[in-house]
């Protein structure tokens, strides 16, 4: 029998502690997919609200074209700006209208146009600091022809704390969630190995190699991560699979959410590399 | 091939060897006889570095073992065949098995392993036994599985720690013989026992330890 064929043969002579260990690793590693999701939604959700971060200047009726133009050259040198357009009176009014086309009576017997023309700019993604948004307001509101200067800075900025609060309180849960799991591997293959001290010992007597007696060790604390990363793909499969797609239709939350499927498959490469460091570390100095 | 100068070993304090001193050449076949407790079994233990000795100098095949760094121990150990007093077969393993891992421990090819392995378990007559575990075999079944392990991949010194104990005279004759045959292909063979038949009529040495000392030199 071969590295494998023993490791094999040991895995199934401890079956029961096989199998607690294998489930405990399932259960670890798919705890790991969903805080692994839920800061991958976090990040993902982070990343559009600051493509959304954007700035609106309200402009007076009379501006003349050259201060429009020296204002919209100041807004475009601006390092936190990404892009400028120009909305007029006209168009602020087809889109009011449009978007309250069931309500159009209102705007029967309505002449003139009283909504204001004004400048839409989109601060770059990341890019665009609390400081940097208010310097730049403060800058616009006061060129000559602007009215006013909205801005959603505050509040999209307590959003993105509490995202990045959660977001470095799931990895940190990632990183004790992935410590546990290789504890888990780590004490069963130190006890597989307790367990086989005897023959181990007499492996040793008869001239084997460190490297020879730890081999079918490293081999079955690998396929007990392997089999625990696939026991939770399977689940995460599950859950992706029929879960989201019934609550997706239910609740609106879960229509945004975000279901990278090679999250599965690097469960059972986690589980690999986390069974075979785990038992490296079981397994220590062999002493001769 | 095996030299001892001067070494002593306790257990606890307690004295199991003292002040031994010897040389096995190469090539030689020699006895190791005493009573029970005597020290056979530590002064073989101390050749393949089971353990190590309190005093004085060990040296196999060339090498200082004393001093030798533990990743220099399993090669020594892979140039001596041993005949364990308490078997240290593996359980979970076949017969078949348990002999091709003295095989596999050397590194042998796949390919090789079987014929020589087979060839051995039929020199000891356990042929039929081959893919029978331990526990199914009797007391002398298992220690015919023990010497072939220790002869298998024909190391050049075979350490063999009461190799007759539970086989019938007849059954001890066959095995003497095959360590004679071992031992005229050039591998040097060390024999403790109690069995006066395996060394009456042989011309070889016999060393006598009582209490842990050298008692005397004989030959057989
Ligand atoms: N691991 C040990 N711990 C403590 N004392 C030991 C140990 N091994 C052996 N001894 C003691 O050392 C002495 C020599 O033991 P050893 O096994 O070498 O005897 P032996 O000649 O092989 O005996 P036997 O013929 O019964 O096998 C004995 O008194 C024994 O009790
Ligand atoms: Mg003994």
């Amino acid at each position: 029998m071969s590295h494998p064929g023993s490791a094999i043969a040991g895995i199934w002579k401890e079956k029961w502690i096989n199998l607690l260990s294998v489930f405990s690793i399932g259960v670890g590693l798919f705890i790991l997919l969903i805080s692994m999701l839920i800061v991958y939604n976090l990040n993902f959700f982070a990343s559009k609200l600051q493509g959304r971060f954007s700035m609106t200047v309200y402009l007076d009726d009379g501006i003349s074209a050259p201060d429009l133009a020296r204002m919209q050259g100041a807004i475009r040198s601006n390092p936190a700006v990404g892009s400028v357009s120009y909305i007029s009176k006209a168009e602020a009014l087809a889109e009011l209208k449009k978007s309250m086309k069931d309500s159009a009576y209102l705007f029967e017997g309505l002449d003139g146009n009283p909504l204001p023309a004004s400048l839409d700019i989109r601060l770059k993604r990341g890019d665009a600091t609390d400081a940097m948004v208010r310097g730049l307001a403060a800058q616009i509101k006061a060129m000559r022809g602007a009215v006013d200067v909205e801005y959603g800075a505050k509040f999209l900025d307590t959003i993105e704390s509490v995202i990045s609060g959660a977001r470095s309180a799931g990895l940190a849960f990632l990183a004790a969630l992935l410590g546990g799991v290789l504890f888990v591997c780590y004490s069963t293959v130190k006890i597989l190995f307790y367990r086989r001290r005897d023959e181990v010992e007499t492996l040793g007597l008869l001239g084997a190699t460190a490297w020879f007696i730890r081999a079918p060790f490293l081999i079955e604390g690998s396929v007990l991560g392997v089999a625990g990363g696939l026991l939770a793909s399977a689940a995460g499969y599950a859950v992706f699979d029929v879960f989201l797609a019934g609550f997706a239709g239910a609740l609106p939350v879960f229509r945004y959410m975000q279901t990278p499927v090679y999250f599965l498959g690097l469960l059972p490469l986690a589980g690999l590399f986390i069974g075979f460091s785990g038992a490296l570390m079981a397994l220590g100095r062999i002493k001769f | 091939m095996v030299r001892f100068e001067n070494v002593s070993k306790t257990y606890d304090g307690q004295q199991a060897l003292s002040g031994v001193d010897f040389e096995a050449g190469r090539g030689e076949l020699l006895f190791i006889t005493g009573a029970s407790g005597a020290g056979k079994s530590t002064l073989l233990k101390l050749i393949y570095r089971a353990i190590r000795p309190d005093e004085g100098t060990i040296t196999v095949n060339g090498a200082a073992i004393n001093g030798m760094g533990a990743r220099h121990v399993p090669g020594l150990r892979r140039s001596i065949g041993v005949v364990f007093q308490d078997f240290r077969l593996l359980s979970g393993k076949t017969i078949y098995e348990n002999v091709a891992l003295a095989m596999r421990i050397r590194g042998a090819a796949e390919r090789a392993l079987k014929p020589q392995v087979m060839e051995t378990l039929k020199m000891v007559g356990l042929r039929h036994k081959a893919d029978c575990f331990p526990d199914t075999l009797s007391g002398g079944e298992q220690q015919r599985a023990v010497i072939a392990r220790a002869i298998v991949a024909e190391p050049v010194l075979l350490l063999a720690d009461e190799p007759t104990g539970n086989l019938d005279p007849d059954t001890s004759a066959g095995i003497m013989r095959i360590f004679k045959d071992i031992n005229a292909r050039g591998t040097t063979v060390i024999i403790a026992t109690h069995n006066r038949d395996l060394y009456t009529g042989t011309g070889r040495r016999i060393m006598r330890l009582a209490s842990g000392k050298i008692e005397r030199l004989d030959v057989g």
